[in-house]
């Protein structure tokens, strides 16, 4: 599950270039849970934010490392060793005949596996999220900065003030799921 | 607060060109070639022509792929490739003297074709039988008319790209959109047929379902290359400043990147389905590459065109830093040389007279005079427009592109 905080402020902003503009200050000012919630993906709020290369990456290489030692152990086993049989003549380990299954294995694992833990490690590893029944303008036409309660900066008033500082619009804090 | 309000546009470039250093080189290159070329027709007939044919097909590979490329980034809406578009459509302007250069293939088809010999075609029975097809009459139309097809779609779609420069809208966009979805359709076709009579006929007894298709993977991985290299140098020179920056470097590395996988995919699948059938008539095309000293050429060939790229570019700043990017593209160009050398080298020459490999070196250098010729041609077609189409409705997008 998605990890929710129940408190904490959002503000809206009514242009991306003044999101990526407020992302920069948010990052520099010290706070590491805010996140971004915006109708359609702003190039560059990544980098803006601060947020690091993901890690993912490693593991789809070996992912697909698996794929292709997997795909050969098997053929090779079954093919030399387990169950020989003649095909047209050519050898047992007959190296390009393997060529496109190990080929598969590799795309089949790294995809799938890929997949999977960007699923997971999405989940896991996100800033805690608004409640979900807070209506925001992020799903129209706003670029919503959510700033978490969970942030060891934390503090309402202070969250508050920062953001108007920002220059957003409907600063608002949230506590327990309702506006206060 | 609108759109116009927050993106303030760099300072418009105007016109840009090739450094004259550039000029000079591919000066140079074409002298090169021209001695090369001349100097073998007063030795070896078949040799001249060899060359004169590799040159000839690399530079009119990257002369079509502009038209082609022009056509995909349309039809696949990428707008990260806005900026950069004057690069492919410059490229088309070789398809004028690059056609009339094809076309005088004809005078060599003595020395390379087999079957442009009509009493060869009467004496062989499966010769006999292609005839219909392999005939200069037929030559000449289709390859002529494939030829003046491309010519016609790169003046289209590249004509309509200058009106827009001028009078904006969408209307330009919305008819290149239509003519890339015709073009597309027309390009397999003709692309397949100009890779049969110039490049599979060498081969007349010889046959490949999968030959146009790995035509087609080497027009696209040459031609990507090509574009890296040119905006590659573009971006470490500061040329475009605000327009053109690694991000779009990156997406352009990844096209790069994945007809360089492509390339690999089909060729092997040449390569498997010949070998697994082991049908006589098929395996002779990989037979006399095994032979007379070809193996180990044939054997350089994935390196140079997968392996070595594949690697240098599967880190990400292998594909966005220019300075690791434009050195595995001029690989590339330089594979696909070679890989025209092992198409054409082996093949001419039958029986007793089969070719022995040897070094390249003559059809390097006129691969190189081809190669000039065609940067000339590109630098003075680049150099007539404003290098950045700034009445294109996804400009906005292109520049706030990351990648």
């Amino acid at each position: 599950m998605m990890p929710i905080s129940t408190t904490g402020v959002l503000a809206e902003f009514y242009e991306p270039a003044e999101a990526l503009a407020a992302a920069v200050k948010v990052r520099d000012a010290g706070w590491t849970h805010f996140d971004f919630l915006t109708p359609f993906p702003v190039h560059g709020l990544d980098d803006a934010m601060g947020q690091k290369r993901s890690w993912i990456p490693w593991a789809t290489a070996a992912l697909a490392l698996g794929g292709i030692l997997f795909a050969q152990g098997l053929q090779n086993y079954v093919m030399v060793y387990d169950w020989p049989m003649n095909f047209g003549g050519k050898p047992h380990a007959a190296w390009p005949s393997f060529v496109p299954v190990t080929f598969e294995a590799m795309v089949f694992w790294a995809a799938l596996g890929s997949a999977a833990i960007a699923i997971i490690a999405g989940k896991r590893d996100t800033v805690p999220q608004p409640p979900p029944d807070v209506p925001t303008g992020a799903t129209v036409d706003r670029f919503v900065l959510w700033i978490s309660a969970t942030d060891p900066k934390w503090q309402a008033e202070g969250a508050q003030q920062f953001a108007r500082s920002l220059g957003a619009g409907n600063v608002r804090l949230i506590n327990g799921g309702a506006d206060v | 607060m609108s759109a116009s309000h927050s993106h303030t546009l760099p300072d418009a470039p105007g016109r840009v060109g090739l450094p004259g250093l550039v000029q000079g080189l591919a000066g140079v290159a074409v002298l090169v070639g021209a001695a090369a070329i001349a100097w073998a027709f007063s030795h070896d007939a078949t040799l001249a022509w060899s060359t004169y044919l590799i040159g000839m097909f690399f530079a009119l590979g990257l002369g079509v792929f502009g038209v082609a490329w022009l056509a995909i980034l349309t039809l696949a809406g990428s707008a990260w490739s806005v900026t950069m578009r004057r690069i492919p459509e410059a490229m088309t302007a070789w398809l004028v003297p690059g056609g009339v250069l094809a076309m005088l293939v004809t005078f060599g088809a003595h020395s390379l074709y087999h079957w442009s010999d009509t009493e060869a075609v009467a004496a062989d029975a499966l010769l006999t039988h292609k005839a219909p097809f392999l005939n200069m009459g037929m030559f000449g139309a289709l390859v002529g008319g494939s030829l003046l097809l491309w010519v016609v779609f790169a003046t289209w779609i590249v004509g309509v790209s200058r009106r827009q420069d001028r009078d904006g809208g969408m209307a330009a966009t919305r008819t290149t959109r239509n003519a890339s979805a015709i073009f597309m359709v027309i390009f397999a076709l003709t692309l397949s047929i100009v890779s049969f009579y110039f490049l599979l006929s060498l081969d007349a007894h010889w046959f490949s379902t999968m030959f146009a298709v790995l035509v087609f993977t080497d027009v696209l991985q040459t031609g990507t290359a090509f574009v890296a290299i040119v905006a590659g140098l573009f971006v470490s020179a500061g040329v475009l400043k605000g327009f053109l920056n690694e991000n779009h470097l990156h997406s352009l590395g990844k096209m790069v990147f994945a007809t360089t996988g492509f390339w690999a995919y089909i060729y092997f699948c040449q390569f498997m389905l010949i070998w697994y059938a082991n049908i006589p008539e098929e395996t002779v095309y990989f037979l006399r590459r095994a032979d007379n000293g070809w193996l180990p050429y044939m054997l350089l060939l994935p390196v140079f065109k997968f392996v070595v790229p594949f690697l240098l570019m599967l880190p990400r700043a292998g594909k966005r830093s220019p300075g690791r990017l434009v050195p595995v593209a001029m690989l590339i160009l330089f594979a696909q040389f070679w890989e025209l050398y092992l198409m054409v080298g082996p093949a001419v020459g039958h029986g007793g007279e089969a070719a022995h490999a040897h070094l390249p070196l003559v059809e390097f250098a006129g691969t190189l005079g081809f190669l000039g010729l065609f940067t000339l041609v590109f630098g003075w077609a680049l150099a007539r427009h404003g290098a950045v189409p700034l009445k294109d409705p996804s400009l906005a997008e292109c520049l706030e592109y990351h990648s």
